[in-house]
């Protein structure tokens, strides 16, 4: 097992020093027939930089690195990489490595074979291209693999293989679309963390697709999250999940998701009060003025994650409503709670050291009010 | 105590092998018999090995040309159907064009079609064009015929390819052709072996136009010429044998050589 302790422990395995790259996309648009795969998105990447592109399936994320890759052309927009536009490049001269969902490995030839690939291509001389290859494969620990075949090896050592062939030529920028996907769930987190680190630690420019979000949330610096081919924010993991842009967002980000609640805006003797109908939320003066100013019309969306929510028997000074248990859920080192109250639904994550009454028991809730979203149910943008 | 079941194998195996392997039996025996061990009764081992009978047709009359015939037609249609069905395969397999779906279809109706609907037609079109009588006539026609199974099989290869590791190659540096010879072709490798050796097979014992479009030993094959050889006065049924045999050992050859490639191309898939 290698020791990670030191700061640049895998740059002195290599013997050739490794590029940055900026990466900036602008106006990017992308059609199949008529659906618009990637609808006018801009976004920069900064040297080093490892940049997630996160969303549900079919929301562009894809189409949007395969452009930056060459493998797809936009049919509108620009794509730079350290501010030579890239558009009319193909693949081979974008000086960028992929590293594909299937790893994409090519079986007919050996571990050695398929890291010495990129090599050959560039008329590298034998002798750098082995000892390249070997740096490589010590790296990524698969030195003793080098004569297999890629069907012989397991998910995870496919996987590493894939990475150092995207290593081994010395890239600008490593494209990644869902590399871990195909992973066993331990394996998996056990990757995202050597993944991270190995980016870290080598400072390649990084733009990483994935639809897991807690897979953005840990490897990301920042998390582009997307949504029918546009970008809907672009931020740090923490802000992402802190202070969600808009209510698509908001309900991606975080497991279980935000709870969200419609209620209408009401003016009482210059107070602002939330009206959900089953509970009413007072806003102190200054979050109403903003709410109030900010909202298209009266209807707005409450939103609270369930991991800020405090169940309690008696109602405290927290305690906005009341709900029924519907169902516990122990996960071991929490609890999710299902409460059923008014037409809703909500899930509330609490520790285990919390007492939570029996199914069918009413029971208090209640969320801090810095913890507390309020989103326009018409443009479904944050207000606060 | 008998195993009935067993017992039972054996004999169906054994019935089933009689009935495709005594005919070559009887083909390869009749081969070195004299006339008179043809005519005077059944003989299942003849009393010598009489070479004459494969030697004096192919060496003393045209049939040596007629097996060269052969040989040039189904070689020269493994160089020709190849390229470009490799090619075509890979068109119809990975890029989207106008009526690409109907192409195919048209394709390979081509092989669908009964050969003989189009005999009288390619008859009066190759005397118009010189053609009639000419191996490269023969080239033409049975392309048409072998150019369309080609694609056909090797799409469904290429399909089986995942495109990721094609445009892996494209990120890795390589262009198109590269790509091509680097990783598809050899990935393709087991299935242009078989593609190779059913057209060979098709073309070798294709008759029908061979026997009616060619006339003469520069262009005839072996399969035409078998078919004229009836039509002699007296029928020599031990040369006929012989050239059978003739006929059909570079096909054996060539299976044999390439079974391996077969078995695996049969159990295609495991690309992965």
């Amino acid at each position: 097992m290698a020791d990670f302790s030191e700061e640049s422990f895998f740059k002195k395995l290599l013997s050739y020093p490794l590029e940055m790259s900026k990466v900036k996309v602008v106006n990017l648009v992308k059609k199949f027939d008529k659906t618009v795969a990637v609808n006018g998105i801009s976004f920069n990447v900064k040297d080093g930089e490892f940049i997630v592109l996160l969303g549900p399936s079919g929301c562009g994320k894809t189409t949007t690195l395969r452009c930056i890759a060459g493998l797809e052309t936009p049919d509108e927009g620009e794509i730079y990489i350290d501010d030579r536009m890239v558009n009319d490049l193909p693949p081979k001269d974008r000086d960028i490595a992929m590293v594909f969902q299937s790893y994409a490995l090519y079986p007919h030839m050996t571990v050695y074979g398929n890291l010495a690939f990129p090599l050959k291509m560039r008329k590298y001389p034998k002798q750098e291209i082995d000892k390249r290859v070997r740096e490589v494969a010590k790296l990524l620990r698969i030195e003793e693999l080098l004569d297999r075949k890629p069907r012989q090896l397991s998910g995870g050592q496919q996987q590493r293989v894939a990475l150092g062939r995207a290593l081994v030529r010395n890239p600008r920028v490593w494209l990644m679309d869902e590399p871990l996907s195909n992973l066993d769930a331990k394996l998996r987190v056990y990757m995202r963390a050597e993944l991270k680190k190995l980016q870290k630690d080598l400072k390649i420019t990084t733009i990483y697709v994935t639809h897991d979000q807690a897979e953005a949330m840990a490897m990301a610096d920042r998390v582009a999250v997307m949504n029918k081919g546009k970008i809907l924010q672009y931020d740090e993991p923490r802000h992402v999940y802190e202070r969600p842009a808009n209510l698509f967002v908001a309900g991606f980000i975080g497991s279980p998701p935000m709870n969200f609640i419609k209620a209408s805006i009401i003016e009482k003797d210059s107070r602002i009060i939330l009206d959900a109908g089953f509970f009413q939320y007072e806003l102190e003066k200054d979050l109403g003025e903003v709410v109030k100013k900010g909202a298209s019309g009266s209807e707005v969306i409450i939103g609270f994650r369930p991991e800020h929510i405090a169940l309690s028997k008696e109602k405290d000074a927290n305690s906005v409503f009341q709900a029924d248990v519907y169902v516990i859920e122990p996960m071991g080192s929490r609890i999710v709670v299902d409460l059923k109250a008014g037409e809703y639904l909500l899930k509330a994550v609490t520790p285990p050291t919390v007492e939570i009454p029996p199914s069918g028991q009413k029971v208090w809730v209640g969320f801090p009010v810095e913890q507390l979203h309020v989103f326009d149910a018409k443009t479904e943008k944050a207000l606060i | 105590m008998v195993n009935w079941e067993k017992t039972a194998s054996i004999i169906l195996v054994g019935l089933m092998l009689i009935f495709t392997l005594f005919p070559l039996y009887w083909l390869i025996v009749t081969s070195f018999k004299t006339r008179l061990e043809v005519i005077g009764g059944v003989v299942f081992i003849p009393h010598q090995l009489n070479w004459m009978n494969y030697y004096r047709p192919l060496f003393e009359d045209v049939y040596g040309a007629y097996l060269r015939n052969s040989f040039i037609l189904s070689i020269a249609e493994i160089a020709l159907c190849l390229p470009p069905g490799i090619l075509a395969a890979y068109a119809f397999s990975r890029l989207k064009f106008k009526a690409d779906n109907h192409f195919l279809f048209w394709f390979l109706t081509n092989r669908m079609a009964p050969p003989a609907a189009f005999l009288i037609p390619y008859w009066v079109l190759y005397t118009y064009l010189n053609l009639f009588d000419t191996i490269y006539g023969l080239i033409i026609i049975n392309s048409i015929g072998n150019l369309p199974f080609v694609i056909w099989v090797l799409k469904g290869f290429i399909d089986a390819i995942p495109g990721d590791i094609e445009e892996a190659a494209y990120i890795d540096g390589y262009t198109f052709w590269q790509m091509l010879r680097k990783i598809l072709l050899p990935l393709l490798r087991p299935a242009i072996a078989v593609c190779s050796l059913f057209v060979f097979i098709f073309t070798w014992n294709e008759m029908l136009f061979a026997s009616l479009l060619t006339t003469s030993p520069a262009a005839m094959p072996l399969t035409g010429g078998l078919l004229h050889y009836m039509s002699q006065i007296w029928v020599n049924w031990s040369e006929i044998a012989a050239l059978s045999v003739v006929a059909n050992l570079p096909v054996i050859i060539v299976i044999y050589f390439l079974q391996k490639h077969i078995a695996t191309a049969l159990t295609f898939g495991a690309v992965r």
